[in-house]
């Protein structure tokens, strides 16, 4: 039986483990986000809540493989998320661990993954974590990732603070430095994604207005989605038949963790009552999130 | 013949001063939680010391003679390495 560990233990572990079975599969994976942040003083010092490694997209199924040959399993935390809605990771939880793993096969923000994941791989270098070596990117390269994760969600309080704080250290570097970062955006297609922030620390403005439309749209919505839940069933609905929508809706409808926690149960008159109340809000939310859509074109 | 005991090399492990959590990093690896005496223990492989060194810096810091802690120590160590979480070389 393991032992109880703090999320603070737990996450330099665990990203030492998915290092070393990356490596034991021959699979080329980086570890993203995490403590390292901290100590490279682009985040101030918190505790990770999960363990986040962007890998080669072509490789994924066998590091997902390598990692549930130690226990790890997969674990849909969205179960009924509407069929737009876009997955960059795949999700697995353990039960001797508090915190997960989230293998990124993409990252929102970057336009051609497996162009971006080779650029950004060509950049990593060997950090250490709990005495083990794990591969993370140069300095321009993790700022530029946390850049496009912190703006992603540009209407949550913490991710505004904390790119508030990544901006004030980005902006003192020198400008060969700049230049370095901006020519990373440009050649991971994220100038234009990454551009409130690069325009904040005064990099110069390489490759802007190169992003192709839907992808822009993709990233905008991205960003809305956070503050507009709505707003992916809105797509589904727009892009489905008609004769579809009562499935679309029945889908939508469906109990999820946070009405009915895990372990939990509920009579049939319950979950039928939080189905008619999950259906009356979406069409409440409708309005916004269909005006939120069309605003992201 | 003398042994030296240090730290395997597929093992993380973290230090948060209150204690140490080591995981082997194998297939069946569970985090291994290491308070006070073990956790003093482990910290003194960083520094790689032959057994009778170990034994008298475990001591020193409990006020005692290598020979009042040999047992304890030395069985802590086999368990440990029974778990793959430390090794032991000789020196001759």
């Amino acid at each position: 039986m393991a032992e109880a560990v703090t999320d603070a233990e737990a996450v330099p572990l665990v990203s030492a483990l998915v290092a070393h079975v990356a490596r034991d599969v021959g699979v080329r994976a980086f570890l993203v986000k995490g403590p390292l942040l901290a100590e490279l003083g682009l985040r101030e010092p918190r505790a990770s809540g999960d363990v986040d490694v962007w890998c080669d997209p072509a490789e994924v199924e066998r590091l997902t493989a390598g990692l549930q040959a130690h226990g790890w399993r997969l674990h849909e935390f969205w179960p009924n998320a509407p069929a737009l809605a876009p997955k960059h990771s795949r999700d697995l939880v353990h039960d001797a661990w508090p915190v997960g793993i989230d293998v990124h096969h993409e990252f929102p923000g970057f336009a051609d993954p497996a162009h971006s994941f080779d650029v950004l791989w060509s950049r990593c270098v060997d950090a250490e974590l709990a005495h083990q070596p794990v591969p993370y990117g140069d300095l321009p390269a993790v700022a530029l990732v946390q850049a496009l994760h912190l703006l992603r969600n540009p209407h949550v309080p913490t991710y505004a603070h904390d790119l508030d704080h990544l901006v004030d250290v980005v902006a003192r570097w020198g400008p060969d430095d700049k230049a370095d970062l901006a020519g990373l955006a440009a050649d991971t297609g994220s100038a234009d994604t990454a551009a409130p922030f690069l325009d904040r620390v005064g990099a110069p403005p390489v490759g802007r207005g190169t992003t192709d439309a839907a992808v822009l749209t993709q990233w905008r919505m991205r960003q809305a989605s956070t503050e507009v839940p709505m707003l992916y069933r809105i797509e589904e609905l727009r892009t489905s038949r008609l004769r579809d929508w009562p499935a679309i809706i029945w889908r939508a409808s469906t109990p999820t963790l946070e009405d009915i926690p895990a372990g939990e149960t509920r009579g049939r008159l319950t979950v039928a009552w939080i189905r008619v109340r999950r259906t009356v809000r979406g069409a409440w939310r409708a309005p916004r999130a269909t005006f939120v859509r069309w605003r992201s074109r | 013949m003398s042994r030296r005991w240090r730290v395997a090399p597929d093992v993380a492990h973290v230090d948060d001063v209150h204690r140490v959590v080591a995981l082997r990093l194998a297939p069946d690896g569970l985090p291994r939680v290491l308070e006070d005496t073990a956790a003093v223990v482990w910290r003194l492989l960083a520094d790689r010391p032959d057994e009778e060194a170990l034994l008298t810096a475990v001591a020193d810091g409990f006020g005692t003679t290598p020979d009042a802690v040999r047992t304890d120590v030395l069985c802590f160590l086999e368990s440990l390495g029974s778990e793959g979480l430390v090794v032991q070389d000789s020196l001759s």
